[in-house]
């Protein structure tokens, strides 16, 4: 399988702001982060609030400037050069956790779906609206809500708003970003189908961002787990579960699957070097 | 009022249908639709010119409509007047009730050219010579204060819609890049704001008049007010809208639509300045008041509008000595003018910025206003 999207030394550190009484705390939020992701992948990020998952995903859809490293999409850099800035961002799609506030209320569908096309060439109305149509389908959304406004729809329904949005240009990579949290379980369930569902059909990749570890296994193939900007083990879903290699990854999975919760181990994973353990299965051992 | 939802209502539909309960305002929007009306359609209704003079006729008081004759009911006509003197020599206007002069509807006037362009002489209601009509009184040259006060109005009332066009543009412009762009061109601007901000208001209107020539036609002494007035007015909304881009831009549909690819131009015209929108209409409201005071106050003092033409604020300087309002009461009409649209616009501007507000939204709901 070729290699979609691949990531090299990504750091970030957010600086507070200076004050009179001395500069600003920083906080790491991306500790030099490596990752490839394959076409076709169905990869989960996992870890706990404040880990950098949401600032790894802005960083690599360009909202967030990181301070090094590189973004590969299919072997080529994407920063700077703005015709592959262009086409990077037609392929590369973001749906995010909050379906109240990422849809702008004072759009309808039809302005919110269109907005997605601004970078295509232009198309003619009718092939417009049969796109949209499509979309809206393959979301299993009504297709006369074009002239509707955001704040007629459920939670689960704006999701699918977003997540059409994110399809309009039949995106290679698809990043979402908690974007099953936020709505209830039954929503959830339908959403998760769906994007089995849709992955069948299309060849989009996922990346999954995600502390629902149940939603995890039941979907991805691969899980990277993410603990103070650093990617601490890297495998298969089976591979981690089953047994899980890091320290910081076990406490993550107890409590996730039998609530439970070792007191006072906040790991800092900040160094160690990676192994692989057998399999694809990578850990970043602690030294 | 309950609110049928049988299409789609957008979140400034659903504000509207709000503002219709509140009942004060709606009367007050409605005293500003009939005011702006009657200015548009000056010529028409007005029953003289601007500056149809009637020498001796001056401060003639306001003349009554009569339907009677000697008991018997007539259509509607006034008075002849003669001008006398008291026992202490003080000019008096005496009815003569020999001569009687019937109202005409939709007859011919004065002339005017209606919106510049169209040609006419049809006026609303008008006597016929040799007798005149003032329903307001008349001015120290005898003009009719009420045709002067609904010409005036074309300047006083516009002024202030033109004014805030122009300043709120610049406004949310400086304040929308401002507040999304941050950093050093945020500073910039926004020491600039500062700096015209600091200045007291009326002294800079009296001293960018006073840098512009003084032999300037009506319409360039117009749109100087109007610059002016701009000038001055911009600033404050600036930086409450940088404010609330600061804020805007991290909204997460922002965020959606920069990973889309939308020009950051667009994305602050179609994203961020429409949600100002609530506060910048309420805003623009309660700042036209400024506008047609700002009007008034120059050409009261002479540097604004000049004689003949009309508006309030010109109107008003004949007012500013005690003895002629003692004599002549009604030439202080067209301050009752200025402060109805000033009361009504602070209305509708307070009732739009709690329909439009969010965080009281739920506050209105309870009362039935």
């Amino acid at each position: 399988m070729s290699v979609l999207l691949e990531l090299r030394g990504l750091t970030k550190t957010f600086h507070g702001r200076r004050s009179a009484s001395g500069p600003g705390v920083a906080v790491r939020a991306l500790g030099g982060i490596d990752l490839s992701v394959a076409s076709g992948e169905h990869l989960s990020i996992v870890g706990g609030s404040g880990c950098g998952k949401t600032t790894l995903a802005r960083a690599v859809l360009g909202l967030t400037k990181p301070d090094s490293g590189a973004i590969l999409f299919r072997g080529n850099k994407v920063d700077g050069e703005t015709a592959r800035l262009r086409d990077f961002r037609r392929q590369a799609r973001m749906v995010f956790q909050d379906p109240f506030a990422s849809l702008d209320p004072r759009f309808s569908v039809r302005a919110i779906l269109q907005e997605a096309l601004c970078l295509e060439t232009p198309m003619k109305a009718a092939a417009r609206e049969e796109k949209m149509r499509t979309v809206l389908r393959s979301v299993e959304l009504a297709e006369d809500i074009l002239g509707r406004y955001p704040h007629e729809f459920s939670g689960g329904e704006r999701q699918r708003i977003s997540l059409a949005r994110a399809l309009m240009t039949d995106p290679a990579l698809l990043i979402l970003d908690e974007a099953v949290s936020s709505v209830d379980v039954l929503a959830q369930q339908k959403i998760l189908n769906l994007l089995a569902r849709l992955q069948a059909r299309l060849p989009v990749t996922y990346i999954f961002i995600s502390h629902n570890l149940r939603a995890v296994r039941k979907i991805s193939r691969k899980i990277a787990v993410m603990s103070h900007g650093r990617i601490v083990e890297y495998g298969a879903v089976a591979d981690i579960f089953e047994r899980p290699a890091h320290r910081y990854t076990r406490q993550l999975l107890r409590a996730a699957l039998e609530y439970r919760c070792e007191e006072s181990q906040d790991i800092e994973s900040s160094n160690g070097t990676w192994r692989d353990i057998g399999g694809g299965h990578w850990v970043l051992s602690e030294e | 009022m309950i609110l049928k939802v049988n299409r789609s209502t957008s979140e400034l539909q659903l504000a509207w249908c709000r503002f219709l309960r509140n009942r004060r305002a709606v009367v007050c929007l409605w005293v500003l639709a009939v005011l702006y009306t009657g200015v548009l359609f000056a010529d028409l209704i007005a029953p003289y010119s601007f500056r149809t003079e009637g020498r001796d006729m001056s401060y003639c008081p306001p003349t009554a409509v009569h339907f009677f004759h000697e008991g018997r009911p007539q259509a509607p006509f006034v008075y002849g007047v003669r001008l006398a003197f008291d026992q202490y020599h003080g000019r008096v206007y005496e009815i003569d009730r020999s001569r009687r002069y019937p109202l005409k509807f939709f007859a011919a006037g004065d002339e005017y050219r209606l919106f510049g362009m169209v040609p006419g002489r049809l006026r609303l209601f008008t006597v016929e010579k040799p007798g005149r009509i003032y329903l307001l009184g008349a001015d120290s040259r005898g003009r009719d204060v009420f045709s002067r006060i609904v010409y005036g109005g074309q300047v006083s009332l516009t002024i202030g819609l033109v004014g805030v066009a122009i300043s709120f543009t610049i406004g949310l412009l400086v304040g929308g890049v401002a507040g999304y762009f941050g950093g050093r061109l945020d500073d910039v601007l926004m020491r600039l704001c500062e700096m015209v901000m600091m200045v007291p208001g009326f002294y800079l209107l009296l001293a960018l008049r006073a840098a512009l020539p003084d032999n300037l036609t009506s319409l360039q002494v117009y749109c100087a007010i109007i610059v002016i007035l701009s000038f001055i007015g911009w600033a404050g909304l600036a930086r409450v809208i940088r404010g609330m881009c600061l804020s805007l831009r991290e909204r997460d549909y922002v965020l959606v639509a920069r990973t889309l690819g939308v020009s950051q131009g667009r994305i602050i015209l179609t994203h961020i300045l429409p949600h100002t929108v609530s506060y910048s209409i309420a805003a623009v409201m309660l700042s036209i008041p400024g506008y047609i005071l700002g009007e008034s106050a120059l050409s009261m003092i002479g540097l604004g509008i000049q004689d003949p033409y009309a508006s309030w604020g010109n109107m008003l300087s004949e007012a500013m000595s005690i003895v002629r309002i003692q004599f002549a009461p009604w030439i202080m009409w067209p301050a009752f003018f200025i402060f109805i649209s000033i009361a009504c616009f602070n209305v509708v501007g307070d009732a739009l910025r709690d329909v439009l507000d969010p965080l009281v939204q739920g506050r209105e709901d309870g009362d039935g206003r």
